[in-house]
């Protein structure tokens, strides 16, 4: 990001003071700019560890109590758009593919999927609000509710762009599910299962799936990092003021301490989502133990 | 009622009360890709087996043991098989039967153990899970007293510590323990028949004796009439009253157990038993075999299949298809042969 041209400074102080060169350094000196740049990061560490997030350079507000609220937003777009994607759309569109495979079904899924694969998300997005307020004559609210001040004004909200990022994620979780389902229904223990005379729709939920969902947790784990990065465009086009937007409008103004924080936060919000998973992948498959 | 009367196959219509399983004329074709190019496997096997009764179906590698299980079970992939033939289960002929009322006979009245126990338990469910599944899909217990009588199953193969076993999950089991289980889950459904398919062929040795003397012990202890399917003619020995012998998708000979084994009609029979290693076998001498391998079921020699491998062949054997001859008394079965009940053991004629 230093190799971005045009500074914070520049910007800062063309709409403060004119370009007097010893009040832009007076600036530089004052945010740390002077410094070289693995002394910048350092300091910065050094206040991250101690819980110090810094201040905005824009707005002087405290980079935590940016961030803060508009976390919550990208986790529930996140959340929702991951449930979207595997829960209603991926793992049951896999199942119905693998059930009917090769017809009619299976080729409308996969068909479906693809397309839905291949279309950009800022496009998904755009479409989806051109649908509904032209054909539905209904369009989202504009400014952000949380859910626990009026749930359904935020559901309102936040369903279009959960739904837009949800079918961008569901294409490859579908994929996924079906072949999983179609491997597992020609193992042993599923002619097993048959032999003692348990129907097919057992087998399938019974048997079948556990086993099925095991390779498919784990990429839809992988899938909500692709879908951190749908996030900064899905609230840019529905104006959601989430951490990407947050980002988006940071890096424009160079805004330091804010782009760090940003990019941190989504860090560790990885390595929790990779944590999970594991829990989830060991709660699902016996054969794996934690700690081992 | 002789043996022979026993081992012929009934003629027409539902067999009587203690036939628990009747095979008549059944044929199977498999397709291998997906509709096309049908390959017929089973070509014409046909047996009964009486309530309580320990039959084995014994033949190479590749013979169509576990596809004529399979063809009974109705477990092959019904768009990629065609089976013809009748088999009588419980006096219907379940050939004729809805998937409905065929997934009703499926463990209830015939339950089947597998070649493979790594891979033939559910890794993900716990045993006990699985058994009580097995046994709820045909009974009205309830949880409760399904894992009780699971427990006392587990008790009963005699797997080690089975209050634990109940919660372990399959791969915490050694192969001879999951075969146990196997044999446990058949059980709980107090079926009549039980056809294991190469039940110890992927254990040691030893566990396999141990196996197949509880395998015994268990179906006798049950009355469940047994159909072991083996390429073992000395698993055989111990545990069949009946062996059928099968080559290239047909019975070539059926009879009592002594009898085949002291006496082979079949010059096939006569050199699986050749090539059986017995104590007082000289360790240095090579065991003679068959000659060559069986056929593929897409290239079936016409006459005897068995003609190019067989060291009695004659111009008769290449053109004709054999009959199934009877021995002289009918207790002491029939063999497929032109030269059956004369047959020279291989290696002594040259
Ligand atoms: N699904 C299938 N599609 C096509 N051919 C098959 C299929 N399953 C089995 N076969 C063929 O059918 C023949 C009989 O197979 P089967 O498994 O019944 O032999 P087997 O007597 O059980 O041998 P083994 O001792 O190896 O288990 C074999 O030649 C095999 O290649
Ligand atoms: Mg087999």
């Amino acid at each position: 990001m230093s190799l971005i041209p045009g500074s914070v400074i520049s910007q800062l102080v063309d709409q403060a003071a004119g370009s007097d060169p010893e009040k832009l350094a007076e600036m530089e000196a004052f945010l740390g700019l002077d410094r070289p740049w693995y002394a910048q990061l350092g300091s910065w560490l050094a206040n991250v560890v101690q819980g110090d997030l810094g201040n905005s350079w824009r707005s002087r507000i405290p980079v935590a109590d940016l961030l803060g609220p508009r976390l919550m937003v990208t986790l529930q777009l996140s959340a929702m758009a991951t449930v979207i994607s595997s829960l209603v759309l991926g793992i049951p569109g896999g199942l119905i593919a693998a059930a009917y495979k090769s017809r009619w079904p299976d080729s409308v899924v996969r068909v479906v999927s693809l397309l839905a694969l291949s279309v950009p998300v800022f496009w998904m997005g755009s479409m989806l609000i051109l649908v509904f307020s032209v054909w539905f004559n209904w369009s989202p609210p504009l400014t952000w509710v949380s859910p626990f001040e009026d749930f359904g004004a935020n559901m309102r909200m936040m369903i279009l762009p959960a739904i837009a990022l949800g079918l961008a994620g569901a294409a490859p979780l579908v994929r996924m599910t079906r072949n999983s389902i179609l491997e597992v229904m020609g193992q042993n223990y599923i002619r097993t299962a048959r032999s003692t005379g348990a129907t097919e729709g057992r087998i399938r939920f019974r048997h079948a799936l556990r086993n099925a969902i095991i390779p498919v947790v784990t990429s839809a784990g992988l899938q909500f990092g692709f879908l951190i990065g749908g996030a900064v465009v899905i609230e840019e086009v529905f104006s959601l003021p989430g951490v990407g937007r947050l980002l988006l409008q940071a890096i424009s103004q160079r805004d330091f301490p804010v782009v760090q924080a940003c990019v941190l936060t989504i860090g560790i919000f990885l390595i929790f989502l990779n944590i999970a998973v594991d829990i989830l992948y060991a709660y699902l498959d016996p054969r794996i133990k934690l700690g081992d | 009622m002789t043996v022979g009367e026993i081992l012929a196959p009934l003629e027409s219509g539902p067999p009587p009360d203690d036939v628990v399983l009747d095979v008549r004329g059944l044929r199977t074709q498999l397709s291998t890709s997906r509709g096309a190019n049908w390959i017929q496997i089973i070509r014409d096997v046909s047996f009964t087996l009486r309530r309580n009764q320990r039959l084995a179906i014994v033949g190479e590698s590749g013979s169509g043991k576990s596809v004529t299980a399979l063809s009974i079970m109705r477990l092959l992939d019904k768009s990629a098989s065609e089976i013809t033939g009748e088999v009588w289960i419980g006096g219907e002929d379940a050939q004729a039967m809805s998937d409905r009322q065929m997934r009703r006979i499926r463990g209830r009245r015939v339950a089947m153990i597998f070649q493979d126990p790594m891979t033939s338990l559910n890794p993900v469910k716990r045993i006990g899970d699985q058994i009580v599944a097995a046994m709820r899909l045909h009974s009205d217990i309830s949880q409760k007293d399904a894992m009780a009588e699971a427990l006392r199953l587990l008790k009963e193969v005699q797997i080690p510590a089975p209050e634990q076993r109940l919660r372990s999950y399959p791969h915490e089991l050694s192969g001879g323990m999951r075969q146990r289980v196997m044999i446990a889950l058949a059980l709980s459904m107090e079926p009549e028949v039980i056809i294991a398919d190469e039940p110890t062929t992927a254990l040691d040795v030893t566990v396999q004796a141990q196996v197949m003397r509880l395998l015994k012990e268990r179906v006798e202890s049950h009355g469940a009439a047994t159909i072991l399917i083996t390429h073992d003619l000395g698993l055989v020995a111990g545990f069949a009253e009946f062996v059928l012998v099968m080559y290239a998708g047909r019975i070539v000979e059926r009879g009592p157990i002594e009898r085949v084994l002291l006496d082979p009609a079949h010059p096939y029979t006569a050199g699986l038993l050749a090539s059986l290693c017995t104590l007082d076998t000289d360790p240095l001498e090579e065991l003679p075999s068959i000659e060559g391998a069986p056929p593929r079921p897409d290239d079936v020699p016409s006459g005897c299949s068995f003609h190019p491998r067989c060291w009695m062949a004659t111009d008769l054997c290449r053109t004709e298809r054999p009959p199934m001859v009877e021995g002289a008394s009918p207790d002491l079965g029939a063999a497929e042969c032109h030269f059956a009940w004369n047959v020279v053991p291989p290696g002594a004629g040259t």
